[in-house]
Order: C-alpha cells, then structure tokens, then sequence
C-alpha cells in the first residue's frame, strides 16, 4: 500500500476513548461474581453488560455497548453454535465501527475439584488469536480479551 | 408472432412457440421441476395466519428456483415479520442471504388503495449466509409528501439503518425476533441504548401466571398475581353443537356489577356508576342467564385488579367485584398488593410504558394501536425492592396510591353530585344527557391532569435520566404520526415546520429545541473529559428553500442558542449541495444529512421538518459529532 493509499484510510474508532471503556468495564465488574462454579461465560457477561448500559458513560454519554447474544448454529449436525465477540462498544459512528471486547472463564474448577488450565488455553487460541488473525473486529486498531478468573488468583490466570 | 405463454392446461392449450412464461402452480412439486433461474419477482397471495401464512411458503420455494447466487425480491406482508413468526424466520434466514428489507408500514394505507395489512419488500440472494458477518440492510421510510407528485418515496438518514443477522437469529431463539424489527422501525440508535436498558430491567411477567398458560401446563399459580380473559356467554340463539365444549352452569349473582367494553371509558379508576347488573347486560345482548360458554375462576374479577382491554390499550384500576367479558382481561391479586396494582394501573396508562409498547409490540405504529396480552406483559416493572430502581421506589408507590385513592373520592363526590342534579330534574331528558356529558367531560379532564402530574414520579421510580425523559417524551411527536390514513393527515406532526408546530416545546422552542439539547449534551460530555471547550449554537430556517440549519461554534464560554436569518446566497448553495449528496434509486430518494465541520464550526443542514430537529435527534448527532471531533484529533494510522 503507497502512503498515499494508506493516508486515505482514518482512525476508525477513536483510541482517546480505549481508556475510558476499559476503566469502566472494571468498574462495572467490581460488583460482578460468578453465582456458581459452573457459571457459564455468557451468562456471566449478560450480568456484566447490565451493568454497563447503566455506567453514566454508556447510559448518557458517547458510548453504546452492545451485548451479542450467541447465534444458533444454522448446521443441524453442529455441537456449538455460532462464535461471535461478546461485547461491542461502538461511538456514534455506525455499528460498523466499534471496539470489540471477548471475554473467556479462566481458572475453571473440573468436576474432581481441579483448576482446569483448557481456559487458557482457549484464551489464547479462541480468543486472542482471533484477533490477531482478523477472524474477530476485521479493519479494527485495537481490541480487548477480558478473562473471567473463577479463583480470583488473576497472577496464575494465563 | 411466436406465442411465448405455455399454459398449464395440457394438450387442449396451445404450445408455446418460445416457452418464456408459464403457467403453473408455484408451489407444486411439478411446475418447472428442475430449472432455475437468475431472478424471481414477486407478490405472492397473502392469506392465512400467523405461520399459516400462504406468502411464507412462496418464501419457502422461491430458492429452490433460483440458481446460486440468483436474487429473489418479493412483496410480503409484514406480519410475517411482526407476529409470531420466530421459527419460519430462523428457518428461512438460515437457506438466503437477505441483503434488504423495505419496510412500508408507515405508508400501508397510500400506497395500496383498500390494504388490508402493511407490508414490505424482501431482496434476497440464494447464497447460504453468513450468521456472524452479514448485515441486512433496513430501509422504513416514513411519511413525506416532498416528491409525492414525481412518485417518489423519499427515505430520510435515519429511516435507514443495518440489523446484525445474528441479532435475528439469536432473538428467534427467545421468540422475540418481532421486536428486533420493530425497534428499528421508529427507534433511532439512542433509542436502542434506552429500550436496552428497559429491556434488562425484571419484566411484569415475572409477577404474573396466564391462566391459560397454567392451564396448558396443568400446574397451580406460582407468581403473586393472576391473569386472564373475563367471561364467555352463551348466545340463546345458538345451538348446542359437538364441536362446542359444554356448557358451564352460571354461578354469578344476577345482581353481580357488569362492566361494558363499548361504554368503559377507560379513567384510570373504575366506579361502581360505570357497570350496569349482570343480568341487563344478558338481557340486553340476548344471553343465556343459566349457562355460560366459559367461566373463568373468580379471583380474575375480585380486587384489587387492574382490568386491561385487548385492543387499543386502556387500562382502570378497579376495587370492587366486577364481571366483564373476554374483550377484557384482569391482572388481580391479593388485598396487600393494592398499592402496587393502583401504581400498576398508572404505570401502564404513562409515557413510558407508551414508549416502550410503541417499540415493542407488534402491532401499534404499523397497523393499528392494538397490543397482545404477551406483548404486554414484556414491559418492564421492577418491583420496589428490586436494585435497578430508585431507592424511594417503595415510597413512590405509597405517593402514587395515595393520590390515586384521593382522586378515586373526589370521582366519586363529583358523580354524586351530577347524580342528584340528575334527580332533580327528571323530566328534562335532553338535560339529562348534557349532565351526563359534562360528568365524563370533568373526570377525563382529572383524571388527564392527575396522569400528568404522576408522569415525573414515574420517571423517578425507574431512575430515568433527563436525557431517557427526553427520548420518552419525543413518542408524543412519533406516534401520531404513524402510519397516516390521508395525504393530508394533520396528525403527521413529523412534517410540521419546526416553527409552526403545535407539539410542546418546540412550538414555543422552534430549532432551539434542538440546538440546546445538542450544545448542552456536547458541553456535558465536554466537561467529563476535562476540556477547557465549550460549544454555542445558532439557527434559523429558510421558507423559500424549505431548509434549517444549526451551527455550532466551539469557543472557551457557553453562550445561549441565538436565531439567525441565513442568506439567500447561502441557502440556495445549501439546497444544491442538499440535492447532489441525496441519492435516488427508482422510486426511493435517499436524502444525506449535511454536517460541515470548518476549522471552529460545525454546520448541520436538513429540511425544515420536525422529523429532522427533535430533541431525540439532537442526542443522535451528539454521539456523532462527538467522535468525529474526537477523531480529529487522532492521525491515520
């Protein structure tokens, strides 16, 4: 790509906001706990997504965020329905330009009691790299992964 | 000339030289078996309910026409997307990619003379879709009489927006596939941020068991109050038939109080003058008094209750036993919950539940004002212990009940006393319905004062923000002007210069309206990240053009909204540049909104109508504005 091309291409969503959408997201998630050891990802970023449509940013500021519900597999045979990112914050600039946040469970308790390490690795590889390889926010600067650590021991959590 | 029809009569028809168009039943397995073709245009036969619906199976057969990657476009009753359809769209969105959906609601009855149902156009290709990726882009213009000589449907920016595939399908899963469409049909963004809100908020259902439902399901009651249709009764015309489940003995007092769906006027508050006895009522309608086609349990029509009609909604609070027919339902329970169903009541009369239902339900602002029991009970009602209310929640609901019992005394005072001036004068009949005309006259306009005075309460309960009360408040702009029966409709107040409407406050704002809620909200925002910046607004409008325009400048104070008279020069330059940026496609044009930002100033430019220069429009730009200026400051990367 020239400079020219690449001058012709604008800052999509605006990286002077990251900050703000993470900070609240943290501040949203302080109140936030799992209800069981089995509590689902999706169910715990519902919970999480309730609370951040009534953080004064999203509420009545620039922000929307938007909770992206699982989509049924159209593939009868398929096990897992669709993947899509779980949180989308978007700016006043279509829903086409947005900041995606995925979210994993990290430090999972296994039926024998032990601390799974699979969330990591799904972190990682279904998560994470997603981003990199452009299967999740395409065309987007920046991204977030949020891990949900079941343990609370957020040192040990990748 | 070579005949090109091939009818479907066999060998008594003639056949047709170059077979181009056929005769067929499109939905028989033999007609053109096999063939596939580029393009299917059509306006398949509307009949049938809900998934009976005979178009759905025209949407059904249509791919299996058309060869990969073919475009099918066919015209469709938007019940198909509006009623309980979650499964047939689930379905079909999984075989096409549906690329656009033009919805013409808002133009049902002028567009097709006699229409019995609105409807909408469906562009779709036969290409499997793409669940995470794809976009459907939907177009739902709404009234304009600019161009309507020409034939032309003019589709304004925000009449125009793109719904995630997956948001369909997912919501099929929760059968709420209809409000999807529906909220995009008069909710703008901001809109979709506060119906988000009210739609996470615990919903009346959590407080109500269906009657039928528990009935389906066999099981007892298990939530704090009941719900259901009133009773059925048994025309003494009609024979007992087969087919007709048995009779029920009446157990009702004849003497029983009997409310009329024809005569409630639906006041917030029943009183004991608006029934009539059981008996007159089946008198009157020739009825059987020993039998009843249904009787449903007596807790439906025992207070406290709230009593519900199915059609166009009106909702009264009602505390003594009635009985009414199955044109009304009841949400009743026990005396301790008084208080919560007289809030109840008000809650579902107020701008909020209007608000929400104008979203939601299926029906209203799209064919007729009509809301569905299920729909109904989607509103959000948090109880007053619940954490996503006021923390004075319980409170407001001792105020509101307080007000509610001495509105219901002062009702019944009045009544008295237009009662005895009733008596008094018996012999002068005519009189007598000019008495009765002011009594209904003087508690309408009580109780349309007390309802408005309970408005901010509402508001509070629910811990709505100024700017969500505006939003709420734009429904008063909206609703009337939907789905317009006349070219000439006067309730489109959409189409109202800004400056002449008669809808508060912009007839006594005009623009300013507008330009202060932009400004202040942009200053707000301003503030929160520390910017010394500040913005001032300035207006005025064109006759001769029939243009607006609003002009922020960024300056280090905030000063108040000033009027400007624009140019001639200018305007005529604006209008230019207004027709080059829209665009028209066949009969649809689609406008552009203008917004130039100049160095300190930002000018946004649309046609002088109050569709253009709400308060909730103003809150749309905001957002916008915002991130360009934000975005400004960022270099490419």
């Amino acid at each position: 790509m020239s400079n020219r091309e690449a001058e012709a291409y604008r800052p999509l969503f605006p990286t002077k906001h990251i900050p703000i959408v993470l900070i609240s997201i943290v501040q949203a998630a302080s109140t936030l706990t799992k209800k069981t050891d089995r509590d689902r990802e999706d169910w715990i970023t519902r919970r999480l997504h309730a609370r951040l449509i009534r953080i004064r940013e999203f509420r009545d500021g620039p922000f929307d965020i938007r909770l992206q519900p699982e989509i049924p597999s159209l593939d009868p045979d398929a096990d897992t329905p669709a993947g899509r990112i779980d949180l989308l914050v978007s700016c006043g600039l279509g829903h086409e330009v947005y900041f995606a946040v995925e979210a994993k469970r990290l430090r999972v308790c296994s039926s024998n009691g032990h601390i799974t390490s699979s969330g990591s690795r799904e972190y990682v590889l279904a998560g994470m790299m997603r981003f990199v390889n452009g299967q999740y926010a395409p065309h987007m600067e920046a991204g977030a992964m949020l891990g949900y650590v079941f343990d609370g021991k957020i040192d040990k959590a990748v | 000339m070579p005949k090109l029809l091939n009818f479907a009569g066999g060998s008594n028809c003639p056949r047709a030289d170059i077979p181009v168009i056929h005769e067929g039943d499109f939905l028989s397995e033999e007609t053109l078996a096999g063939e596939t073709f580029d393009c299917i245009i059509g306006n398949p036969p509307w009949a049938g309910r809900q998934n009976k619906q005979l178009a759905q199976k025209f949407m059904q057969k249509a791919p299996l026409f058309l060869r990969s990657g073919g475009t099918g476009c066919l015209l469709l009753p938007s019940k198909i997307l509006q009623n309980q359809t979650d499964a047939f769209q689930a379905k079909w969105l999984g075989q096409v990619t549906l690329k656009r959906v033009l919805q013409l609601a808002d133009y049902s009855f002028l567009l097709f003379q006699n229409a019995l149902c609105p409807a909408f156009i469906a562009l779709f290709t036969n290409t499997p879709p793409q669940p995470t990726q794809d976009l459907i882009e939907f177009v739902a213009p709404k009234f304009n009489r600019a161009g309507l000589r020409q034939g032309i449907v003019t589709v304004n920016p925000t009449n125009r927006t793109w719904i995630p595939l997956g948001d369909i399908l997912a919501a099929t899963r929760s059968k709420t596939a209809p409000v999807v469409w529906k909220r995009r049909l008069w909710g703008t963004p901001r809109d979709q941020k506060l119906l988000d809100l009210l739609q996470s908020m615990p919903s009346l259902r959590e407080q109500v068991d269906v009657l039928s439902e528990l009935k389906t399901r066999r099981s007892g009651q298990t939530k704090r109050w009941v719900t259901g249709q009133g009773i059925k009764p048994w025309p003494e015309q009609k024979a007992e038939s087969e087919s007709d489940r048995p009779p029920k003995r009446n157990r009702w007092p004849l003497d029983t109080r009997f409310i009329e769906t024809q005569t409630w006027k639906s006041n917030l508050l029943l009183l004991p003058g608006d029934t009539i006895s059981f008996e007159e009522r089946l008198k009157k309608k020739n009825y059987r008094m020993d039998v009843l086609y249904s009787q449903p349990p007596s807790e439906l029509f025992q207070p406290p209750m709230v009593l519900i009609s199915q059609g166009s909604i009106k909702v009264t609070f009602c505390d003594f036993d009635v009985l009414f027919q199955d044109s009304l339902q009841s949400i009743s329970g026990p005396p301790e919950d008084n208080d919560l169903l007289m809030f109840l009541a008000a809650y579902l009369r107020s701008n909020v539940a209007k608000y929400f239902l104008f979203h939601t339900s299926a029906n209203w602002g799209i064919e007729r004002d009509k809301v569905h029991l299920f729909e109904l009970l989607r509103i959000p009602f948090p109880l007053p212990e619940d954490e996503f209310v006021s923390p004075d929640a319980a409170k407001i609901v001792s105020e509101v009940a307080k007000r509610m019992k001495a509105l219901h005394q002062n009702l019944k005072d009045t009544f008295s006393q237009y009662e005895q001036n009733l008596r008094s004068q018996p012999l002068f009949r005519s009189r007598g319905a000019k008495i009765d005309r002011r009594w209904h006259e003087e508690r309408k306009e009580q109780v349309d004062a007390f309802q408005e005075e309970l408005e901010p309460l509402i508001y509070r309960y629910f811990g709505l923000t100024e700017q969500e009360v505006t939003l709420i408040d734009v429904i008063r702009v909206f609703e009337p002007s939907s789905t317009p029966t006349t070219w000439q409709s006067e309730k489109t107040v959409t189409l109202d210069l800004v400056e002449k409407t008669t809808v508060t406050p912009y007839s006594a704002q005009g623009l300013a309206a507008y330009a202060d809620t932009l400004a202040e909200t942009l200053n707000t925002w301003a503030k929160a990240e520390g910017s010394s910046y500040r913005v001032s607004a300035e207006g005025g409008t064109d006759e001769e053009t029939g243009l607006a325009m609003v002009t922020l400048r960024l300056s280090l104070a905030e000063t108040p909204y000033r009027r400007k008279a624009l140019s001639r020069r200018l305007t005529e330059i604006l209008k230019k540049l207004c027709a080059h940026a829209s665009k028209r496609s066949e009969t649809l044009l689609y406008e552009r909104d203008i917004l130039i930002f100049q160095g300190k100033l930002i000018y946004i430019v649309r046609p002088n109508i109050l569709l253009n220069w709400t308060r909730t429009a103003a809150l749309n730009d905001t957002a916008r504005i915002f991130a360009e200026v934000a975005l400004a400051g960022e270099k490419p990367s």
